[in-house]
């Protein structure tokens, strides 16, 4: 089937939407590419409703409004979607089979009326089928019989897919198992095998009823009861059959569990994995901050010294310092200091007599005059004393110090740069804590309980699988010896036969009917081996091709189906 | 019918050729009794299938037995 073009009109983005296909054999591509949101998965799902109607849409998507969404409520949508395509048909001409190239048109219609945000009612869908002829169309009976010939529905999850579903594909969502069951699934119905399996088990009725004919027209005791007992056998060998059939399903669907606990154990195991590499990361954090920690009681200490250092106190004073120190050198320039005053004062005393000749004997008011002067005189001397020993030490430390400006800035400096480390520290201080924070939270949130769970299941669905596994070597240790039998009863029966040749008629119906059942169980153990790898194969480089994949990587997706086919066919008895 | 349900024909056809050493035009017998033994499971809507095959399979047998009877020689009295 090879699409040529598509009309998609109030598909749910896809108001009027209009696809021309490449028809062209060199370039048998068509890429569709669109922004997100826009449209692209509405295309494909309108393809898919197209062609197999609802059956089409994932079972999420079935209970959801085809009509746009911003459709008006209680008003009527008639959703359409129309294919163009091209199908190759064969027609049996004088004996040969004659290939027919015919053109196409599906056609889909479904009224929906919206009420309210999600629901909706929705009429009956009509699909027609018409032939596409130069001359015009003509409409086909039984569209969904011959479209379902066509392209049976098995073949949609694998031929219809997107980005997504595509890597899931190739991805372990899906499980192996699962991927080789749709993949089967479809080659089986490509093939149309299921309906030469059916017609196979009509024919091998039809064969046991001619031959409870001829036992019953041979009259001997003999051959009925050798048919009897082939029957019996037959049936017998039917049910060992049937039950070995029915292991493998049920070892199948073991194994499929069995596979999904180990992918989800894995999956949690990774949490495992991971709970080591958190709880290095834990162990490297927790290292780091008491580095940290560490370097910050050091960039205490050293702050704390320099707060308390001399250069600090310098860097700070040196101002009023040299200001003070200043106003000292003007008091000794100008000879207040050192005091000189009391001396005299003191010597005049003692004589009687002041330097301006006034008597300054007991008594005599000039005397009280210069006691009092010189008891002030003596205090400003003791500040004068005081103000030199200043002068003088001050000078002496002064000029031993750098000067004042580089005292400050190097001590700012000094200051600054700390202010800085101890920001910095800070900050990787609480970069940790929030990082420890974070990684316990990761480790208490894997649960080892759920571990212990999932093993315990893994191994449960391992035990019944090996358990199953020893059922089916019991079924087939009493299969073997009834096949024998059942071969030996079918050598005596076909003695038998011959010696009956008068019952011509039923022979014959028992021999075409053998015939006929050797052609198609020959035809199918040819399909499911040789062509079933053909065709796996092919499929196998469509899909890599379709979505760019690496073939090391996926090829096996499709090689695995042909590998578990062909394991059946030889554990098939 | 599309390219692989011919494949699975053309399958068919060669396991018919095989048996074309029971009398000569037996393949192209057995082609058209199995053609329409598929065509009865096939079709969904045919009911009672394995009467219709069984009856199918009686008439070719049937048929069989008629032609193989017209190309013997006649028997001695």
């Amino acid at each position: 089937m090879k699409f040529k073009s598509a009309r998609i009109q109030n598909f749910k983005l896809l108001r009027e939407v209009a696809l021309d296909f490449s028809v062209d054999p060199n370039r048998p591509v068509t890429v569709i590419r669109a922004e997100n949101g826009s449209g692209n998965t509405s295309t494909l799902s309108a393809l898919e409703w197209g062609l197999f109607g609802d059956a089409g849409l994932d079972a999420s998507a079935r209970e959801v409004r085809l009509s746009p969404s911003d459709w008006p409520d209680g008003k009527q949508c008639e959703i359409r979607v129309q294919i163009d395509f091209a199908h190759t048909d064969y027609d049996e001409v004088g004996g040969e089979l004659v290939a027919k190239h015919i053109n196409y048109r599906i056609l889909r219609t479904v009224t929906e009326t919206p009420k309210g945000e999600k629901a909706f009612t929705r009429e009956r869908e009509q699909v027609h089928l018409f032939e596409l002829t130069d001359s015009g169309s003509e409409e086909m009976a039984g569209p969904e019989i011959r479209l379902g010939g066509k392209l049976p529905i098995d073949m949609k999850d694998v031929f219809f897919t997107d980005g997504d579903r595509a890597m899931n594909f190739v991805s372990p969502s899906l499980t192996k198992i699962t991927k080789q069951h749709q993949v089967r699934a479809a080659i089986r119905s490509l093939l149309g095998l299921s309906v030469l399996e059916t017609a196979l088990e009509h024919i091998r009725k039809a064969s046991s009823k001619f031959n409870k004919q001829l036992a019953e027209a041979c009259g001997s005791v003999e051959a009925a009861t050798i048919h009897t007992q082939l029957e019996d056998k037959r049936a017998e060998l039917k049910k060992h059959r049937d039950r070995l059939d029915d292991i493998d399903k049920q070892i199948e669907q073991i194994a499929k569990k069995e596979e999904e606990a180990d992918r989800k154990l894995l999956q949690a195991m990774k949490g495992i994995e991971d709970h080591a590499e958190l709880a290095k990361r834990l162990e490297s954090a927790r290292r780091q901050l008491r580095d940290a920690e560490e370097t910050e009681q050091r960039l205490k200490k050293r702050h704390q010294a320099l707060l308390g250092s001399e250069s600090m106190s310098w860097a700070l004073l040196w101002p009023k310092l040299s200001e003070g120190l200043a106003v000292l050198g003007r008091l000794a320039d100008r000879g207040v200091i050192p005091a000189t005053g009391l001396p005299v004062l003191q010597d005049r005393l003692e004589l009687g007599r002041c330097i301006c000749e006034a008597d300054l004997s007991e008594g005599s008011t000039a005397r009280n005059n210069v006691l009092r002067l010189l008891e002030t005189q003596r205090k400003v001397d003791e500040e004068k004393k005081v103000l030199t020993e200043l002068y003088h030490r001050g000078g002496v430390v002064v000029r031993n110090r750098p000067t004042g400006d580089e005292g400050l800035t190097g001590w700012l400096g000094e200051y600054d740069g700390l202010a800085r480390d101890r920001l910095s520290n800070k900050k990787l201080l609480e970069n940790l804590e929030n990082e420890i924070k974070a990684i316990e939270t990761k480790i208490s949130a894997i649960d080892q309980g759920v571990i212990e769970e999932l093993k315990k299941a893994r191994d449960a669905y391992r035990a019944n699988k090996s358990q199953k596994e020893v059922d089916r070597q019991d079924v087939e240790i009493n299969r073997r010896p009834c096949e024998a039998k059942v071969a030996e009863l079918e050598e005596k029966w076909e003695q038998i036969k011959a010696a009956n040749q008068k019952q011509r008629a039923l022979n014959n119906r028992i021999a075409v009917s053998q015939d006929l059942g050797a052609a198609v169980k020959n035809t199918l153990d040819e399909l499911q081996t040789v062509y079933m790898r053909r065709v796996s194969d092919r499929m196998n480089a469509l899909f890599l091709q379709m979505v760019g994949a690496d073939p090391t990587v996926a090829g096996g997706v499709f090689k695995l189906v042909f590998d578990s086919i062909q394991w059946h066919l030889l554990t098939e008895p | 019918m599309g390219d692989a349900q011919q494949l699975t024909l053309k399958v068919l056809k060669a396991q018919c050729l095989a048996l074309e050493e029971r009398y000569p035009g037996y393949r192209v017998d057995v082609a058209t009794r199995l053609r329409a033994i598929l065509q009865m499971v096939r079709q969904t809507g045919t009911t009672n299938v394995r009467d219709k095959v069984a009856a199918e399979l009686q008439d070719f047998g049937d048929t069989l037995c008629r032609k193989t009877r017209a190309t013997e020689p006649p028997s001695e009295v």
